[in-house]
């Protein structure tokens, strides 16, 4: 099991350098087409279509799935850290389920449409210069479906109890102490 | 069940969903494809799912987040905005909240380079959160104080609502900026009263200065607060000067807080690093979210929603006030779950032709609802502007301890709207200078 | 038939209430109301916007709605050939609405001859109902454009190529800006001019900015638009008697959306010099070199549509749409402010030839 972690931990932080090259790039990318707008009178060609096409496809996408190995999707706790911490771990681990089941779609039909924006050869013309857009389509099957394999191998982790190797729910840790401190307390006590 | 049930029945499970602590933009986005298939049919619900995500994300307009996020992050982690913060620190020291107040004043400065509140919010929290944490102040006073204020960002001009507003209705956009420049200064004005208050009633929130600083020491730490000082000044410059425009203002900020950490030699590699991947982070897991608001957006449209709210205020808005106390009712209720844009494209068809009619003010009623769509980014459950905070912040506060901060300041917002409504002149007074 | 009565079918304008487009597709709702069982509700903005219309019309999202193929230039790569020859329209012989000249040019030139645009649209899953066009493109500036000299070193924003390239031809610098930015752009000097129709004085609130309206330059009008492509689904659910109102409504529509759009640009203008705004006339040696221009740059849009677009006998095609303007101009030249006169005319010329019967069935 933990070597499919292991490999799921290389391929996330792959997207990730591909994505931390799309941030610095973009902010170089505007900056210069700027300052060659105002000082030369000569802006960077098709960087509009660049910038929306490609650099913000980069970053809405590719990262999701370390995010969630980073547990940085957002959630509200306002009810459910009124519950009992086992009974929070049970449910955030069924919550992967459901968040697998959207990614899962999200994967399948982005994936279709990218066959199809790539069999039409889709482009966008900004002036003259004429750029091919269907390539960054198939950033969203990619990003989605990496989601969706790491919620299913977290969800599978949750099932059979075994050892996770890309970073835990903060409550697993949690529900864990709690459990060895309440096994040294009745170990105390008999 | 009609469309409209379906609709009202969708926002049901969705708050269910968002209470089990599901993600929120998984939520958005299974309901909106579920509701959609019930009401529309198969088709349209695959269809929303396929076009949706990208003509959200690939669109020039929204790099303005990532690039405005990257030079707040910049700032922070090269301690461009420490020497800022020190000067505040020892000039406010007097002050009950002093940083908190400081980051108010901040906000409404960055809000004249952004034209949207979660890039001010996201720029404003990470500068500003970290220093407050260290002078140890309430977690849930210090998220909840950047979270409100960056609503301040679309008030003052810049504003892409109020630009957007302008297009629909018809109304000079110049007017509407002019007239959100009170309504932003109001805010912010409400906002510090809201901190005085609290930090005076309850000193423990934000520990006061015992220190006496004398006046040179007060004078010496003026002079750390160059870099914050200088990179303001060129993104003001090049933005009022036309070199670029609100949109370009971020990555030429995020490029000239580089610049300028480089010549202050305080940027290192882990640092610069470190910037790149908060950005990338906060950035996914905001856009997920607010695509899914989008799609949510859709859904309402097809249940008919936004037409029945609207027709139920005109309905009961047998006066004029009644019409208001409507309009705002669907506005604090549409706000909830929608994101600014999708709220006002379902509601101005209906309402627009009803406020014409009345002896309003199409620029008052541009700012008022700028004014209600800005409270909405920080109303539970969904508010953009808390969750910009919590990507940020990351494990030092749930959303829950933010969305508790931020409930203070709706209470300004709520006097802030009644002042409004009462008393048109704050909006109209500087428009009326222009004729 | 019960069911299909009762059925409200779901028209998309990605743009404001205000809007020509969205004033059009409501008549064009009321025209089938009025003949038929069938309702439609108008959708502005809020079901999809300018570039999700296309694929939203595709995928049964909306069962029509207003498409702008220039946004899809591979998926609509022959029904964009004659909206970049646009500027054919205004140069030559000068008529009083080149916006419906081209829209009748570009419609009998889809229907009639050119059935790789059919095609295109079949793949799309669209059923096509006819163009409508803007009127002239003119410089709406913050300085004055009054001589060849002042053309030069001037930023302009183009929303298109040929516009891209009129600018450089002149001297200038073309700026490429989203259509939401405009206004800031203009205000903070970004931009000296934007290369718009005047009714964008009003949509895009430049009447705040405008200094100058420089008007017949660069010239060509905005016909990139398939003013409501019906999804092929819906199109074929309906009976060949609503498939003939629709027909009806398709004249009108076009006739509608050309004629708001030009009379809005015409009551814009007239009002600019009440707010201050100089209204220039281009003078003859300036309208000489645009002409000019235009003629070579028919060569350079060949090349690209061989070349980036992929089409095949580009040069016969050209010839056709060239003439079919030509032709369009005379037959709309003293009808450009009678709407009913244009429904008319476009009735007549194009879609009373289509068989509601077999039309987009198979
Ligand atoms: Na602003
Ligand atoms: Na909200």
């Amino acid at each position: 099991m933990t070597i499919i972690g292991r490999l799921l931990r290389r391929t996330t932080d792959l997207t990730l350098i591909i994505g931390l090259l799309a941030v610095a790039l973009m902010m170089f990318h505007i900056t210069i087409d700027v300052v060659g707008k105002f000082a030369i009178n000569q802006p960077v060609p098709a960087t509009i279509a660049l910038v929306s096409s490609y650099y913000m496809v980069v970053i809405a996408f590719l990262p999701i799935a370390y995010a969630e190995t980073r547990n940085s999707h957002i959630t509200v706790e306002v009810l459910t850290e009124l519950f009992p911490m086992r009974a929070q771990y049970h449910l955030y681990s069924w919550s992967y389920l459901i968040s697998a089941t959207v990614y899962g779609l999200l994967t399948y039909r982005t994936w279709n449409e990218a066959l199809r924006t790539q069999e039409a050869g889709s482009f966008i013309m900004e002036q003259s210069t004429k750029l091919l857009v269907w390539p960054s389509y198939y950033l969203l099957p990619i990003g989605c479906g990496l989601m969706t394999v790491v919620l299913v191998y977290r969800f599978i982790i949750y099932v059979t109890g075994g050892k996770s190797a890309l970073g835990e729910v903060p409550t697993l840790q949690k529900a864990a102490e709690v459990d060895a401190a309440k096994a040294a307390g009745l170990a105390k006590e008999s | 069940m009609s469309d409209i049930e379906i609709g009202f029945t969708g926002i049901g499970v969705l708050v269910t969903l968002i209470a089990l602590r599901v993600p929120i933009g998984v939520s958005l986005i299974g309901v909106s494809f579920c509701g959609i298939w019930a009401i529309v049919g198969e088709k349209a619900a695959w269809g929303i799912l396929g076009i949706v995500p990208y003509s959200f994300a690939a669109t020039w307009q929204l790099s303005s987040v990532p690039m405005f996020l990257l030079m707040g992050f910049f700032c922070f982690h090269a301690g461009l905005t420490k020497g800022l913060f020190d000067a505040a620190r020892v000039w406010l020291s007097g002050l009950p909240g002093g940083l908190a107040v400081a980051t108010v004043f901040g906000a409404a400065g960055f809000a004249a380079v952004t034209g949207s509140s979660v890039a001010c919010a996201a720029a404003m929290g990470r500068i500003a959160v970290p220093e407050m944490m260290r002078y140890r102040y309430d977690v849930s006073l210090a998220t909840g104080t950047v979270a409100a204020a960056g609503t301040i960002g679309a008030l003052i001009p810049p504003s892409i609502l109020m630009i957007l507003y302008g297009i629909i209705a018809e109304v000079p956009i110049s007017q509407l900026f002019l007239g959100g420049v009170g309504a932003g200064l109001l805010t912010a004005f409400g906002y510090i009263m809201v901190i005085t208050l609290r930090t005076t009633l309850n000193p423990e929130l934000a520990p006061r200065l015992t220190e006496k600083v004398p006046l040179a020491a007060k004078i010496a730490a003026l002079r750390d607060t160059w870099p914050v000082i200088l990179l303001m000044g060129c993104v003001f410059g090049g933005l009022f000067g036309g070199l670029f425009t609100p949109t370009e203002a971020g990555a030429v900020g995020a490029f000239l807080s580089l610049v300028i950490a480089g010549l202050k030699g305080s940027l290192t590699m882990t640092s610069f690093k470190n910037a790149l991947l908060e950005t990338l982070l906060t950035s996914a897991s905001l856009f997920i979210i607010a695509i899914g608001a989008s799609m949510l957006t859709r859904f309402l449209a097809f249940s008919g929603a936004g037409d029945y709210l609207s027709e139920l205020v005109v309905a009961i808005g047998a006066n004029e006030l009644m019409l208001l106390v409507g309009i705002s009712g669907v506005y604090l209720i549409l706000g909830m779950f929608l994101e600014p844009l999708g709220a006002m494209l379902l509601t101005l068809p209906i309402l627009l032709p009803i406020i014409a009619t009345t002896g309003f003010s199409l620029v008052w009623f541009g700012v008022l609802l700028t004014k209600f769509l800005e409270i909405g980014m920080i109303t539970p459950p969904i508010g953009l502007n808390v969750f910009v905070i919590k990507g940020v912040v990351g494990n030092l506060a749930t959303t829950t301890t933010i969305f508790r901060g931020v409930m203070w300041f709706l209470v300004s917002d709520l006097i802030v709207i009644v002042l409004l409504i009462s008393f048109p002149e704050i909006v109209l007074y500087l428009p009326s200078l222009m004729d | 038939v019960t069911d299909a009565s009762a059925k409200t079918l779901k028209s998309a304008v990605g743009l404001a209430t205000s809007s020509a487009q969205f004033y059009a597709h409501q008549r064009f709702a009321d025209y089938v109301k009025e003949h038929s069982d069938l309702k439609i509700k108008v959708f502005s903005m809020s079901l999809l916007n300018l570039k999700e219309t296309p694929p939203g019309v595709r995928d049964g999202i909306a069962d029509m709605g207003f498409v702008l193929p220039p946004y899809y230039p591979a998926e609509y790569a022959e029904n964009n050939l004659p909206a970049n020859l646009s500027m054919l329209s205004t140069t030559g012989r000068q008529v009083e609405s080149p916006g419906a000249a081209m829209a009748g040019a570009t419609s009998e030139y889809t229907y009639f001859h050119c059935p790789e645009c059919l095609a295109e649209y079949k793949k799309q899953n669209q059923i096509y109902l006819g163009t409508g066009a803007s009127p002239t493109y003119i410089n709406l500036c913050t300085t004055p454009l009054r001589s060849l000299e002042d053309l030069k070193g001037k930023k302009y924003r183009s929303g298109a190529a040929n516009f891209g390239r009129w600018a450089e031809h002149f001297g200038g610098i073309k700026v490429s800006i989203p259509g939401n930015d405009i206004y800031e752009a203009m205000d903070q000097g970004v931009i000296d001019c934007a290369m718009l129709s005047a009714t964008e004085l009003t949509n895009l609130s430049l009447f705040d900015l405008t200094k100058f309206v420089v008007r017949r330059i660069p010239g060509g009008v905005f016909s990139g638009v398939a003013t409501i492509n019906v999804n092929r689904d819906s199109w074929q659910d309906l009976t060949t008697a609503e498939r003939k109102v629709f027909l009806q409504g398709a004249a009108r529509i076009n006739a509608d959306l050309t004629w708001k759009y030009y009379s809005d640009a015409k009551k814009n203008i007239d009002a600019s010099p009440a707010k201050g705004i100089e209204v220039i006339e281009p003078g003859p040696e300036i309208m000489k070199a645009s002409g000019e221009f235009v003629k070579g740059d028919v060569k350079i849009i060949a090349a690209q549509f061989t070349k980036d677009y992929g089409l095949k006998n580009v040069d016969p095609k050209i010839a056709k749409i060239t003439e079919l303007i030509e032709k369009w101009k005379g037959l709309t030249a003293d009808i450009a402010d009678d709407p009913e006169a244009l429904t008319k005319l476009y009735w007549d010329e194009i879609f009373s030839k289509i068989d509601p019967a077999t039309f987009g069935m198979k």
